[in-house]
């Protein structure tokens, strides 16, 4: 039986001073984080008696919420992928410790350490005093994007990502039609916008790792810069422009339009970071055909939110109002094919 | 016929009540629910103004791209469904490659695709058509 984090206090006592080698762990204070529509998130104080964490250290505890369906990667996996990245020297919460729950929470979870700061978009791309000067935030992204980059499928890292060929576009343009032909209203323009895409599809690439949901409102900052890059679920191999354009479209500049790379700056300064660190130029074709992609991704994952309203598996009006952005994604696309000429 | 107000009206005074009186006095942790609320009641009220002359302006409209003859006079329920048929067809004429070609048929079909999508917004978004200049 899945239990909430104070229901399971005892076990997770144990659990905590079992993974740090501890005589004893005390949970004095477990705060649930705002957010997290899938997950919950506990701020967890904790003081450890001996072992690796001796002391009073401050955690994050990640869980499955309990009614949550299954998606995308487990618990576990997503710690996987979170190590591989913090190895990577990536700006992250540092991984401690994962568990399928069993005799603790009774639902899988993972331990990671704290870090300060916000995400809160809207409030970030208003505000300086969070995260820095914003150019060289964006940059700094910029650069971190490159290194979760360099983790690469031929290395043998991470075998539980599907397929790598899965990422490219042709694949994702064929899973985004077989999701459409199952729903019930046709959307003729998100079909315009992946016909584009068909008759454009650009090279193929060997793919990298990508975070997949790399945006403004997935990082943390505080007053000095970045503090750490949230939200691994979504991990898969791809594009490496993928993450890239994703950042950059029109729906996660969180109303600052003219700024465009999320909200923060200028694409420039984006890009300048990450090709600093990567090596590799952006090609602003490639840039823009995935911004089109990235806009017909959202567009229909915002359809997969709304069904999961729709269908009364998860009542919510957040997930129902979600269904009515679809449009503002179908514009986009739209307008940024119009572009190409 | 139904006494006044309308349910435009009603909807409306709702909202502004949330917005006035309901939302001051909520704690920080539930604004962004009454946010939400009013949100959402904006675009039920908008969707009511609407009617369904746009849904028989747009059935007429796909009608003419597709080159099918008119529907009888369709009752509320089936003109749904017909229009949620005709835009059936021509997602499949796009996805086949029926436009591929420049020409007027792939100009007349995009120019129904933007000004559909505009409508919708227009119920759902109408600050995000005046954030892109578009009315």
């Amino acid at each position: 039986m899945a239990l909430t984090v104070p229901e399971a206090q005892g076990p997770l006592e144990e659990f905590l001073a079992a993974a740090s080698d501890a005589s004893g762990a005390m949970i004095e204070k477990a705060a649930l984080l705002p957010g997290g529509s899938l997950q919950e998130n506990w701020r967890l104080d904790v003081v450890f008696e001996g072992g690796r964490e001796a002391g009073r250290q401050t955690l994050v505890l990640r869980a499955n919420r309990p009614d949550a369906v299954p998606a995308y990667l487990s618990r576990g996996q997503e710690f996987e992928v979170m190590k591989a990245v913090h190895g990577a020297g990536v700006t992250i919460p540092e991984p401690l410790w994962t568990s399928d729950g069993e005799g603790v929470l009774g639902r899988a979870f993972t331990v990671m350490r704290h870090v300060a700061g916000r995400a809160e978009a809207h409030k970030i791309v208003r505000d300086e005093t969070l995260g820095g000067p914003h150019d060289a935030l964006a940059e700094r992204i910029g650069e971190e994007l490159a290194k979760i980059q360099s983790i690469r499928p031929e290395s043998g890292a991470l075998p539980f990502l599907r397929d790598p060929e899965a990422g490219a576009a042709a694949a994702q343009i064929a899973e985004m039609r077989t999701y459409l032909d199952g729903h019930a209203d046709p959307h003729p323009a998100i079909e315009w916008g992946l016909r584009w895409a068909e008759l454009n599809l650009p090279p193929a690439v060997s793919p990298v790792l990508r975070h997949g949901d790399f945006r403004t409102g997935n990082y943390l900052v505080d007053e000095t810069g970045l503090t750490g890059i949230i939200d691994w679920e979504l991990a898969s191999w791809g594009d490496p422009m993928e993450d890239l354009a994703w950042f950059c479209i029109k729906c996660w500049r969180w109303g600052r339009p003219d700024r465009d790379a999320g909200g923060l700056a200028a694409r420039a300064y984006f890009h300048r970071g990450y090709e600093r660190v990567s090596g590799r130029r952006i090609d602003p074709v490639l840039d823009h055909y995935w911004a089109v992609m990235a806009n017909l991704r959202w567009a229909v994952i915002s359809m997969q939110q709304a069904e999961r309203h729709i269908s009364g598996r998860d009542p919510s009006l957040q997930l129902a109002l979600t269904g009515r952005m679809t449009a503002e994604m179908e514009l986009e696309a739209l307008r940024l094919i119009d572009e190409a000429g | 016929m139904q006494d006044s107000p309308t349910s435009t009206d009603l909807l409306d005074i709702a909202r502004q009540t949330l917005l006035d009186s309901v939302l001051p006095a909520l704690p920080e942790e539930r604004r962004l629910d009454g946010l939400m609320i009013a949100n959402a009641m904006a675009i039920a009220a908008r969707g009511i103004g609407f009617g369904e002359g746009l849904l028989r302006a747009e059935c007429a409209r796909l009608q003419e791209l597709l080159g099918e003859s008119a529907a009888e006079e369709a009752t509320d329920g089936e003109l749904e469904a017909r229009v949620r048929e005709l835009n059936r067809r021509l997602a499949e004429r796009v996805r086949g490659g029926a436009y591929d070609e420049p020409g007027a048929q792939g100009d007349a079909v995009r120019q129904y695709l933007w000004e559909s999508t505009v409508q919708k917004l227009r119920e759902s978004n109408p600050k995000h058509l005046d954030a892109e200049g578009l009315e």
